[in-house]
């Protein structure tokens, strides 16, 4: 985990909350006039719940930030994380009342140049103080057919150093923070056929604390697991059921891809798909969660099942094998390209494409602008995200 | 190819340096036109940061060969290979021996390509690095310790997953690597070399498939085993 050793967002969490109507008038696409060597030319300010979160382009920056009204100016401060690297610091910025502070506060949506954001970032001491100006540019890009940014691992890899472990609830709750409005998780099925979420086949010192448990997640009942084996960041390893009912409860996201390892059966996934979409229409949520199929053994065995054109699926494989599983998600690898003839095929038949797992900056420009896809499964959201809503 | 060439012509030589003290990294000089020669064993240990469950430890063929040079400069060349990557350097030292110790400086140009395919990618990539290095050593009589100190500065390097290119970078110094090498008899007159190199680096060759997006500095570390020839 690398966060700074002091985060200045608990001062500004203790002014007045903003409120929503200057949350959605504060969001969008800013200039960076100071500070552009490190953030580069633009960044995007966008808030998930109330917390608001920066993305910039160079380094997969993000920044995580609370605001809070001072009279008729705005306090923000938190911190920012350089993902490719180990680099971290803090940030404090702040919108006067004249430079566009009353303005937002009163939940107008700012012309270009109308707010002006001033500020300072620094390292993870608070030391080193560099300047930073941001004026407010234009509105956040949004396409007609919503654009799904998915995290993978619910928020990203342990090696990315994130504040929670990946596949963790901790981590799922904070990734609309980095920019995702979905997530990828991986099932496991433990002795006692309980779904859990957890990557590797065995339980190792990459994703937990030394526990003294050594062998498959699949050797050990949930309740070992529980009681002997937390995840690097100290959290327990989560059911399903849990993670999903976080998710629906906790979160804002639209959408899961369960991507079931070889000893998670398929139907009872499906049972299980089925119960928290039904959760989520009672609580008024467009949630989706699809079943990946990563290989032809799960083909088969979803093809085995009697209502198998029942489930939701997102297919990995070609064209073919989406057709023959009824899959509504087709998602190709991004090494085999944009692909724009099968793109449209698959979306003319009344399919999502979506592209995984695309973490290079040069490549996820390409693939928003010269492809078609209705998402981009990444490590990087934050990237995406800048990427995406700066169009 | 070039080392693997001089690999070979060192062993009919290997009766003009028997009456010498075999010794392949210890810094000191070598007649001219004296050679000697190793093969052996690489296994690097990749970060997990990188590689996560996938394949974490690379075993390789390691050869080198040392030409000496008048002026107590020689002539170094060693190819480690493996199937998915190989790696080929060539460089020129200078050494004094100062009594017990032995001090070097050494300049190594290294070329690698790889080709793999991996849960369906065909990925390929390649690169130029070079080594500038300062050695030092202490000679204990029938054991020889060697410590060399090296820079990676690479100078290209590419990579590809299918038709994308997905690196295309250079001019700059990935970090630097520290070997330590025990010279000493093992049975008869065959002499053994065992050592460990630890690198701390943005990029190893051999961690060229994992593609990663890192701008970081990790640890590799390499255990060396090797028969003097």
């Amino acid at each position: 985990m690398l966060i700074p050793d002091y985060d200045p967002g608990g001062s500004v969490a203790s002014l007045p909350q903003v409120m929503a109507e200057t949350m959605r008038a504060m969001e969008g696409v800013y200039t960076v006039q100071e500070g552009a060597q490190f953030f580069g030319d633009e960044v995007v300010l966008r808030f998930a719940g109330r917390g608001l979160s920066l993305f910039a382009g160079r380094g997969a920056v993000y920044c995580f930030l609370d605001a809070g009204a001072l009279d008729s100016s705005l306090q923000i401060a938190g911190y920012w994380r350089r993902q490719v690297s180990v680099e971290t610091g803090v940030l404090r910025l702040a919108i006067d009342a004249a430079h566009g502070g009353a303005l937002l506060q009163r939940g107008q949506r700012p012309r270009r140049g109308e707010v002006l954001i001033d500020g300072s970032f620094s390292g993870a001491g608070g030391q080193g103080g560099r300047p930073v100006l941001l004026t407010y540019d234009r509105p956040l890009h949004e396409d007609a057919k919503p654009f799904l940014i998915l995290a993978h691992r619910a928020g990203g890899r342990n090696s990315d150093r994130l504040p929670a472990s990946e596949n963790s609830a901790e981590l799922v709750r904070i990734a609309e923070r980095f920019g995702a409005n979905g997530v990828e998780i991986d099932v496991q099925m433990t002795k006692d056929g309980v779904p859990v979420i957890y990557h590797d086949e065995q339980i190792n010192l990459r994703l937990t604390q030394k526990s003294g448990l050594v062998g498959s997640v699949r050797d050990y009942t949930i309740a070992q697991l529980e009681s002997f084996v937390r995840l690097r960041n100290g959290e327990k390893i989560p059911t399903l059921k849990r993670m999903l009912a976080t998710i629906l409860r906790q979160t804002d996201l639209r959408f899961v891809w369960l991507d079931s390892k070889a000893t998670v059966p398929l139907a009872q996934l499906k049972e299980l798909q089925r119960n928290y979409e039904d959760s989520a229409r009672l609580f008024g949520r467009d949630l989706t969660i699809v079943l990946g199929l990563p290989d032809e053994d799960k083909v088969n065995e979803l093809l085995s099942l009697p209502d198998y054109a029942s489930a939701h699926v997102l297919c990995e494989l070609d064209v073919d094998a989406v057709r023959r599983t009824h899959a509504e998600i087709w998602a190709p690898r991004w090494t085999l390209g944009t692909q724009p003839g099968a793109v449209a095929q698959m979306q003319a038949e009344g399919r999502q494409v979506l592209v995984w797992t695309l973490d290079e900056a040069a490549y996820i420009e390409t693939f928003l602008r010269e492809g078609n896809f209705d998402g981009i499964l990444t490590n990087y959201p934050a990237l995406v995200a800048f990427s995406y809503y700066t169009q | 190819m070039l080392p693997l060439l001089l690999l070979i012509m060192a062993l009919p030589l290997r009766a003009q340096t028997e009456s010498m003290r075999p010794w392949l990294h210890f810094p000191a000089p070598l007649g001219a036109g004296e050679m000697r020669a190793i093969a052996g064993l690489r296994l690097l240990t990749l970060p997990v940061d990188i590689v996560e469950e996938e394949i974490n430890k690379a075993p390789s063929l390691d050869c080198a060969v040392v030409l000496g040079l008048p002026g107590q400069t020689g002539l170094r060349g060693q190819a480690v290979l493996q199937y998915v990557t190989n790696h080929f350097r060539l460089g020129a030292t200078w050494s004094q021996r100062l009594g017990a110790f032995g001090v070097g400086l050494g300049y190594d140009i290294g070329f690698w390509f790889g080709s793999v395919d991996f849960e369906g990618f065909d990925n390929r990539g390649n690169g130029w690095t070079h080594y500038p290095q300062l050695s030092l050593g202490y000679d204990f009589g029938d054991v020889l310790l060697s410590l060399r100190a090296e820079a990676i500065w690479i100078q290209a390097m590419r990579s590809f997953a299918g038709e994308n290119e997905i690196r295309n970078t250079g001019n700059r110094l990935a970090g630097g690597a520290v070997t330590a090498v025990l010279e000493q008899p093992f049975w008869g007159a065959t002499h053994v070399a065992l050592g460990v190199r630890l690198s701390v680096t943005e990029f190893h060759y051999q961690s060229w498939f994992a593609f990663s997006t890192f701008e970081r500095r990790l640890l590799f570390s390499e255990l060396i085993l090797g028969v003097l020839l």
